[in-house]
């Protein structure tokens, strides 16, 4: 998983990244990232968007690097202009609750007696709020969560369930990039030593990024073949060379029915009443 | 089945005769009116009845009482006032309550198990009760300075010349949240239904009272519950519950989806040597349904099984018919099937036995959403009561893009019915959040939308509703049950679960729960029923009304999900309720309640 935190931000933003917002595409972008003020929406959301909307410049070979001085710029732009509604800040969420905690939000006792059998997996925290401050849970039963470990409260009632024998499936989705395939293996290694979990992977392949119109990248940096080891897939070339597609390019709207889609099978069907 | 009705302060034998008229259906044995000197009381029954008069009186000739329904365990009740020095043969079940009230008071009704409506008479006027659960429903309005009328369905109060419909537009937004109208208020503006366990006092020239509740669901959690001999005390239980439910003779029919609650219902039946004729309803060719579980437990219980197939062109004229059945609109599209069985059942048997209740009872599925929402509070976007009316996954989160601005101001938005759930969700004395979701469920769903629909559809063929699993006694021990014996893990209903699985196939009681699957989206977009909406939504009375964004329903109508929705495409729900809400007026503001 990636680092959560807001990246660093850059010593030097380079010349072609504008030092701060147009304020006028940022309320444009906010409005159709969030439909309207009826989504939350992360920062990578917030950047696509303005991309596409050619406000500001395509990440290019570092997207992380893009993703860090957008951040930076957005920060300064909310510290002008007060903070934006319905932007996720994962930096500013709980890494979980500790049974302290979780008195002190009034959560009666028995809430954690309870299991659930599907668990979405993602690759980012940011993700995994964008599923939970969505409702995305309340629509369909999943438990929504970022490997490793956020949020710490929820995996250790995974965690106990699947100690319990309680058969689990672990929907994984992450990024169309050698990191995201990373991360799967690592997940799909951690989930090994876990009989009742179940792995299906839903992530952002190649294929899916052509259907859902995400133009795919290059880092230009070939990744080591170690770290997209295992059986391939016909894409993996494409990503060992550097290529790569977000999941967050698409807007919230579009990303949970994505997710919807490809998890709903099986989901028990509460009908209309 | 059976009903009641009367006025209170003025009164006219016209009116109650003409109430009895309106309600006609409900009385397959009789009916009889009586006037005194402050009130008019009306009594229907039906064949479950056989002692009942046009009205019973106290042996002390204080109380006067009707009843619509029955009571169970009268026999307890005669030795309660055997006990008291009053010995009473066995006699209707008005009498009995009559007897009650005349010597322990308004404390008497808390006693009272069954499924009912009364209205007492005494010195201080007329008392109104209903039964715990709400299997019987019960409605009153004051029309004018001088009169207050009550009636088991509210189109018995247009056989008053000052009743005028006119639509309560806070209950248009409940309606369009939770597909029903929770609390005291109902569609018609002054007119109030009496919630299940309450009773309310209505006295001549003085608006009515505030209603009691004079029963409660308390939270006690045996801490010695065993889960074995917990699953055979819920099995004894549910036993008893259908047996006190069934008629002294005669057949009996029962509703059968597949689901296990029906099944667990037909299946008790059939331990007790009872074979009801099954009906099970069908949504078409190629249209999914339960059809194959529901033979599966008819063969396994040795008992006949019916498909009745329901599609739009047998029940498009039916609808305006439905609504005026139903009174308010309530907006579970179920009602058709369970209209359309109604009628066939009534061919056969006077008495029509259903699963409902075993969600609410027992920990069923929509319980995992609100779960699911309190693991994750900690992290923005969920507030406890909105996510509570979101859960209905009706029109909650496309509320403002639905309705005009004038409807929502005039209605008062969602943030108004935050106060129907709060205090159940938010109830410190019971500590348990599943309980308090249950308690919530039974109450409000159960009570004002399962129970009642179920009521008014059998009832509009003179056939009367048994509803074993919402049992009082069966409420009662579920809130006795740690709620790890409701759900255990993610198995939901455990407890019940257990206690049917002797009973049933097994790939019947542990499979996933699959909805009653009325394929409406299917209708809408390539059936008769598409036209048919289009036309009556569409329609310049309709958007005269000024409650609707056109776009929006145009968007429905043309086959197009709500523009916000991220999972199952509700289009066809929406378009359901909308038709009933605008049929509802149609018949009852339009047409003066006539169908």
């Amino acid at each position: 998983m990636s680092d959560a935190r807001p990246s660093a931000i850059p010593a030097a933003i380079p010349a072609a990244i504008p030092a701060a917002i147009p304020a006028a595409p940022l309320a444009a972008a906010v409005a159709a990232v969030s439909s309207d003020g009826a989504f939350w929406y992360t920062r990578r959301n917030l950047m696509y968007e303005l991309c596409r909307a050619g406000a500001w410049p395509d990440p290019g070979p570092d997207p992380e690097r893009a993703h860090a001085c957008f951040a930076a710029a957005l920060a300064e732009h909310e510290a002008g202009h007060g903070p934006l509604d319905r932007l996720i800040r994962p930096e500013h969420a709980s890494p979980g609750l500790s049974p302290a905690e979780l008195a002190t939000v009034d959560l009666p006792a028995d809430l954690f007696d309870y299991s659930v059998r599907r668990v979405v997996v993602l690759d980012r925290i940011d993700t995994c709020l964008l599923l939970v401050n969505n409702g995305f849970h309340r629509k369909l039963e999943c438990a929504p969560v970022a490997f490793p470990g956020f949020p710490s409260h929820v995996w250790a009632m995974i965690e106990a369930q699947w100690a319990a024998g309680v058969s689990t499936t672990c929907f994984a989705v992450h990024d169309c990039s050698a990191t995201g395939y990373a991360w799967l293996a690592g997940l799909r290694e951690a989930l090994r030593r876990h009989e009742a979990a179940e792995l299906v992977h839903v992530g952002l392949s190649v294929p899916w990024a052509f259907r859902l119109r995400l133009p795919l990248r290059s880092t230009g940096q070939p990744v080591d073949p170690a770290v997209l080891s295992g059986p391939g897939r016909d894409f993996m070339p494409l990503l060992r060379a550097g290529s790569y597609a977000e999941f967050e390019e698409l807007r919230p709207l579009q990303a949970l029915r994505w997710i919807y889609r490809r998890t709903a099978r099986g989901a028990e069907d509460v009908g209309f009443g | 089945m059976g009903g009641i009705c009367g006025t209170v302060g003025r009164g006219e034998p016209a009116w109650i005769h003409a109430m009895l008229d309106a309600t006609a259906h409900r009385g397959a044995s009789g009916r009889g009116a009586t006037m005194l000197a402050d009130a008019a009381l009306g009594q229907l029954w039906g064949p479950d009845r056989p002692h009942a008069t046009a009205i019973a009186t106290s042996s002390d000739g204080r109380v006067r009482c009707v009843l619509g329904g029955s009571l169970f365990d009268t026999d307890v009740l005669r030795e309660r006032l055997a006990a008291r020095g009053r010995p009473v043969p066995p006699l209707d079940d008005a009498a009995l309550v009559a007897e009650l009230l005349a010597v322990e008071g308004e404390a008497a009704l808390e006693h009272l198990d069954g499924a009912f409506a009364l209205a007492a008479h005494d010195e201080q006027g007329v008392l109104l009760a209903r039964d715990p659960l709400g299997e019987r429903p019960l409605y009153y309005t004051r029309v004018d300075a001088d009169t207050v009328l009550f009636a088991s369905e509210i189109k018995a109060f247009y056989a008053h010349p000052a009743f005028t419909a006119r639509p309560e537009h806070g209950s248009l937004a409940a309606v369009l949240v939770f597909s029903f109208i929770p609390g005291p208020r109902t569609m018609f503006e002054g007119v109030y239904e009496l919630e299940p366990g309450c009773c309310v006092r209505l006295s001549p020239g003085q608006p009515p009272a505030e209603p009691r509740r004079f029963w409660q669901l308390r939270e006690e959690v045996d801490p010695a519950w065993q889960d074995d001999e917990g699953a055979r005390r819920l099995a004894e239980l549910c036993a008893s519950s259908v047996a006190r439910r069934l008629p002294p003779a005669g057949p009996v029919v029962a509703f059968l989806s597949g689901g296990v609650d029906s099944s667990a219902s037909v299946a008790f039946l059939a331990a007790q040597g009872v074979r009801p004729i099954c009906f099970s309803a069908g949504f078409g060719v190629g249209q999914p349904n339960e059809l194959g579980y529901a033979r599966l437990v008819a063969d396994h219980c040795r008992v006949e099984h019916r498909i009745i197939d329901v599609e739009p062109d047998d029940f498009l004229d039916l609808l305006p018919r439905i609504i005026w059945n139903l009174d308010d609109p309530l907006c579970d599209c179920i009602t058709v099937p369970n209209y359309i069985m109604a009628a066939a059942a009534a061919r056969e048997s006077a008495v029509v036995f259903n699963g409902e209740g075993g969600d609410p009872l027992f920990g069923g599925p929509k319980n995992k959403f609100m779960i699911l929402g309190e693991w994750y509070k900690a992290y923005g976007g969920y507030d406890r009561h909105q996510a509570y009316l979101a859960s209905y996954h009706k029109a909650y989160d496309c509320f403002e893009e639905l309705c005009t601005p004038e409807l929502v101001a005039r209605s008062g938005g969602t943030a108004a019915l935050v106060e129907l759930v709060a205090p159940y969700l938010d109830d410190p004395a019971m500590g348990s959040f599943l309980n308090r979701l249950m308690h919530v469920n039974i109450k409000l769903k159960g009570g004002q939308n399962i129970l009642v629909k179920v009521d008014k559809m059998l009832a509009a063929h003179g056939v009367r509703s048994a509803s074993p699993l919402f049992d009082r006694r069966l409420a009662e021990l579920s809130l006795r049950m740690p709620p790890a014996a409701k759900r255990r893990g993610d198995v939901e209903k455990f407890a019940f679960k257990q206690a049917v699985a002797p009973l049933l196939p097994h790939a019947v009681v542990y499979r996933k729960k699959a909805g009653m699957g009325v394929p409406l989206n299917h209708w809408f977009r390539r059936t008769s029923l598409r036209g048919y909406a289009a036309d009556v939504l569409g329609s310049a009375r309709a958007r005269e009304r000024g409650y609707f964004r056109w776009a929006f329903v145009e968007r429905l109508l043309e086959g197009e999900p709500p523009p916000n929705e991220v999972g199952r495409d509700r289009g066809g729900e929406l378009l359901w309720m909308l038709l009933a809400i605008e049929l509802w007026h149609r018949v009852f503001v339009d047409g003066g309640g006539r169908p």
